[in-house]
């Protein structure tokens, strides 16, 4: 007879616990989606899948940190997330011609795409260079790649990093450059010994040499893509010029993702702490 | 409308397509020769008595006609080292050519094929009744009329050849298409430089098809046309 008060008491309080947690998320109201969508309901995202762990194709649905980001910042604008697949290339055109909403692939935020675009900046990017396990090839500016064929990702923040230091290569050791349409073709050239390195994301670098240990290797220390000294460019979600409303409602999502600690949790699930946006020391 | 007209101009007469022109050239003559080799040989070994060579050479035309050449491409380059575990590592400018020359010459196996095969019976009884060779015969009597029916389709594989030599972007060979890419990922001036590369494709095929003009006179010389004057 003395426990059921107990019990009651204990199934009174659970109950009201879980009152409160439905009253809470029912309570919270739908932040301001982008005014208008490709597809109504949904934000539709032009994504390339082929650099784990940022996002990759897993049993064929779409996985990774950006996918799970968006997807937290969807739900928090009561939308679906759906994403496109396509090259890297094809993703900025894609953009402007309305195929989807907004761009997440590691776009490095840069001031020849800050013309023609606007960007809600998310992750701390950075560029490395990636080597053979067998190889003592080792560089530690974008100059230093004169002279040694590379394998990267055509259009990306990488080509432009080289293409800016290829004028000043000694004439005897010319800026070899071999681009292809995404990271995993890079790296395979280096697994394949067909060049010396591959300049591909840190987290790309990072994952495929956690996964491959005995076939890659750093070959360089997170670059900036701007020069030896310059902070490490940025990494941002790509919204049409012009359209404050996309740009103020993935704005406005991504910053509620932060303020309620998923962000962190992300981080921490993928293992990209190194990428934090919100700390600056560079 | 967006139309950089100073940027379109000034990047046709550019000297940087120069190099990649002169790269699908290289390409293309020589994947053209080795596919017009393959296919002389597979072509004369479809029309002769050996049953068993025939069907090999038959297998290889339906396996190759079969697959695209993207796929093809990406065997050679990519698929070899997977498949040895990195023995065959084929350099990207070698792969290219290789796939697209194989690709070429079952494509040329059935053209040279069809040219021989006009060649009315007649001449190989006469090239008998000469007491010839099969190799002389083939070299000197059905190989010269047959090469005439040979040429309008082997322009057609060539001006094709130019054109496939597009998809060559997909293991990094320098050429046309590739560096177009490179151009407007970073630029975005997506319009003025795919017109560019298309100018630079359709300049490529129209110098071919003033070659192909030439060799078809050349062969038709004494014949006469279905309406009178010359037959080419």
């Amino acid at each position: 007879m003395m426990k059921t008060p107990i019990r009651s008491i204990a199934l009174a309080v659970v109950s009201t616990c879980a009152f409160v947690g439905t009253a809470a998320t029912s309570d919270a109201a739908c932040l301001p989606a982008p005014t208008a969508l490709v597809e109504k309901g949904t934000l539709t995202v032009g994504t390339s899948l082929t650099a784990p762990p940022m996002g990759f194709s897993k049993d064929g649905t779409p996985a990774g940190f950006e996918m799970d980001l968006l997807g937290a910042m969807s739900e928090k604008m009561c939308l679906k997330v759906a994403f496109v697949d396509l090259t890297f290339q094809g993703l900025f055109p894609g953009l402007m011609a309305k195929k989807f909403d907004t761009v997440a692939s590691r776009v490095g935020i840069t001031p020849v795409r800050k013309e023609q675009f606007d960007f809600v900046p998310y992750f701390k990017g950075g560029l490395r260079l990636v080597t053979q396990k067998s190889s003592d090839v080792r560089f530690n500016t974008e100059s230093d790649v004169c002279g040694h064929p590379v394998a990267l990702v055509s259009g990306t923040t990488q080509m432009a990093a080289l293409e800016r230091v290829k004028s000043e290569c000694p004439a005897d050791k010319p800026m070899v450059m071999k681009t292809f349409t995404n990271q995993i073709e890079a790296l395979n050239e280096v697994a394949k010994k067909s060049v010396s390195a591959a300049y591909v994301d840190w987290p790309t670098a990072a994952n495929v040499i956690q996964a491959r240990p005995n076939d890659f290797i750093e070959a360089s220390p997170v670059l900036s893509g701007n020069g030896p000294g310059t902070p490490r460019n940025r990494n941002g979600f790509v919204i049409r010029k012009g359209e404050a409303g996309t740009l103020d409602a993935v704005s406005g999502a991504f910053d509620a993702v932060v303020a309620d600690g998923t962000y962190d949790k992300l981080m921490e699930k993928w293992n990209l702490a190194d990428g934090d946006i919100r700390k600056t020391n560079d | 409308m967006h139309f950089d007209g100073a940027y379109f101009w000034s990047l046709l007469f550019s000297t940087q397509f120069l190099h990649p022109v002169w790269t699908v050239i290289v390409i293309a003559v020589a994947a053209m020769l080795m596919g017009t080799i393959i296919g002389t040989i597979g072509g004369v070994i479809m029309t002769s008595p050996i049953a068993g060579l025939r069907h090999v050479v038959g297998g290889y035309v339906t396996t190759i006609r079969g697959i695209p050449v993207l796929v093809q491409i990406v065997f050679w380059y990519n698929g070899l080292p997977a498949l040895t575990d990195g023995a065959i590592n084929i350099p990207a400018m070698a792969a290219g050519i290789i796939a697209l020359g194989v690709n070429e010459g079952a494509y040329m196996t059935e053209i040279v094929r069809a040219g021989i095969q006009s060649v009315e019976r007649g001449q190989r009884e006469a090239a008998q009744a000469l007491s010839l060779s099969y190799g002389s015969m083939m070299r000197r009597v059905i190989l010269p009329q047959a090469i005439r029916i040979a040429i309008p389709p082997t322009g057609n594989q060539v001006i094709n050849l130019i054109k496939n030599t597009s998809l060559l972007f997909a293991i990094a060979i320098p050429e046309l298409f590739a560096t177009g890419t490179n151009l407007f990922s970073m630029n975005f001036k997506y319009f003025e430089v795919i017109a560019v590369v298309a100018i630079w494709y359709m300049l490529l095929a129209a110098a071919y098809g003033l070659i192909q003009r030439t060799l078809e006179r050349h062969f038709s010389r004494g014949r006469v046309g279905l309406y009178g004057g010359n037959a080419a």
